[in-house]
C-alpha cells in the first residue's frame, strides 16, 4: 500500500508513474518531486524494489522537468527565476 | 489532515531505514524533512548508513551511463545528497535549515510539532497524535507512515 490519502479537491485517482509512464491508481504510487508546474509528481511503489531503476528514473525526470521549466520561462529575463526551481 | 498526501510504506525487502533511505533520495528537493522515531538517535545512525549506500548506487550509475544530461544531472544530485545534513532535533538550533533531515523522538514532537515538507513517522501512532504531528505542516506536503 502506498498513497492513502490527497489534498481533498487536488485528488486524482490515477496518476501516471514518472518511471515507466504507466497510470497506475495512487495506492500502487509512492509520492516523490515536483514537476515544473510544482504539482506532486509520483512513481510505481514497486520501483523501489529496483534501486537503480529507481534513481535513474528519478533523475531523468528531473532533466525533463529542468528543461521543461526553462521553456516555460524563457521569457523571463531574470537567470534567478530559471533558477529558482530544482536548486540543489 | 486534509490537505496532505499521506503515504504508507510496507516492507518489500530490507529494513526500514533502507527503505527510508531510498524514499528520502525521491524528496530531497522540497523543502525541510522530519523524521520522527522512537529511537531517534539510533534512526539517524542506520539512516546515515543506508544513504551512503545509495549514494554509492548513484555514483555506479553515474558511472556507467553515457548520457551527458543524465551525467550532469547526477553530478548535481550526488553533490547534494553528499551535502545532506541529518541530525538530532535540538531546541532553538539555528542550523535546522531547508536542506536538513531533522530526526526527533515523538514527545519531542509533539511538543514542537514539526513545519515540513515531508515527515517521516516509522511508528504506529493514534490519530489523534497523528493530527498534532502534522497540525503545522503546509497544504501539499507529505506525511509517510511505517
Amino acid at each position: 500500500m502506498a498513497i492513502i490519502s490527497c489534498p481533498g479537491d487536488m485528488s486524482p485517482h490515477v496518476a501516471a508513474c514518472v518511471i515507466c509512464k504507466k497510470e497506475m491508481p495512487l495506492h500502487a504510487l509512492s509520492a516523490g518531486l515536483y514537476d515544473a508546474d510544482y504539482h506532486q509528481a509520483f512513481a510505481c511503489d514497486d520501483h523501489f524494489r529496483e534501486p537503480n531503476r529507481l534513481i535513474i528514473g528519478w533523475v531523468d525526470f528531473v532533466v525533463t522537468e529542468r528543461q521543461r521549466h526553462l521553456r516555460l520561462h524563457a521569457n523571463s529575463l531574470l537567470q534567478e527565476e530559471h533558477d529558482e526551481w530544482f536548486i540543489y | 489532515m486534509n490537505g496532505l498526501y499521506i503515504e504508507r510504506r510496507t516492507m518489500h525487502e530490507g529494513s526500514l531505514s533502507r527503505d527510508l533511505a531510498y524514499h528520502l533520495f525521491t524528496r530531497q528537493l522540497p523543502g525541510k524533512i522530519v523524521v520522527i522515531a522512537d529511537k531517534p538517535i539510533i534512526m539517524l545512525s542506520v539512516v546515515s548508513k543506508q544513504w551512503q549506500r545509495v549514494i554509492r548506487v548513484a555514483q555506479r550509475e553515474r558511472a556507467s551511463t553515457l548520457k551527458a544530461l543524465r551525467i550532469q544531472e547526477l553530478t548535481r544530485s550526488l553533490t547534494h545528497m553528499q551535502r545532506l545534513h541529518m541530525q538530532i532535533h535540538a531546541h532553538n538550533q539555528p542550523n535546522e535549515t531547508e536542506g536538513s533531515v531533522i530526526f526527533m523522538g515523538i514527545s519531542d514532537a509533539l511538543q514542537h510539532p514539526p513545519d515540513c515538507k515531508t515527515l517521516y513517522i516509522t511508528g504506529r501512532v493514534d490519530d489523534e497524535t497523528f493530527a498534532q504531528l502534522t497540525q503545522h505542516m503546509p497544504t501539499g506536503a507529505l506525511v509517510v507512515t511505517y
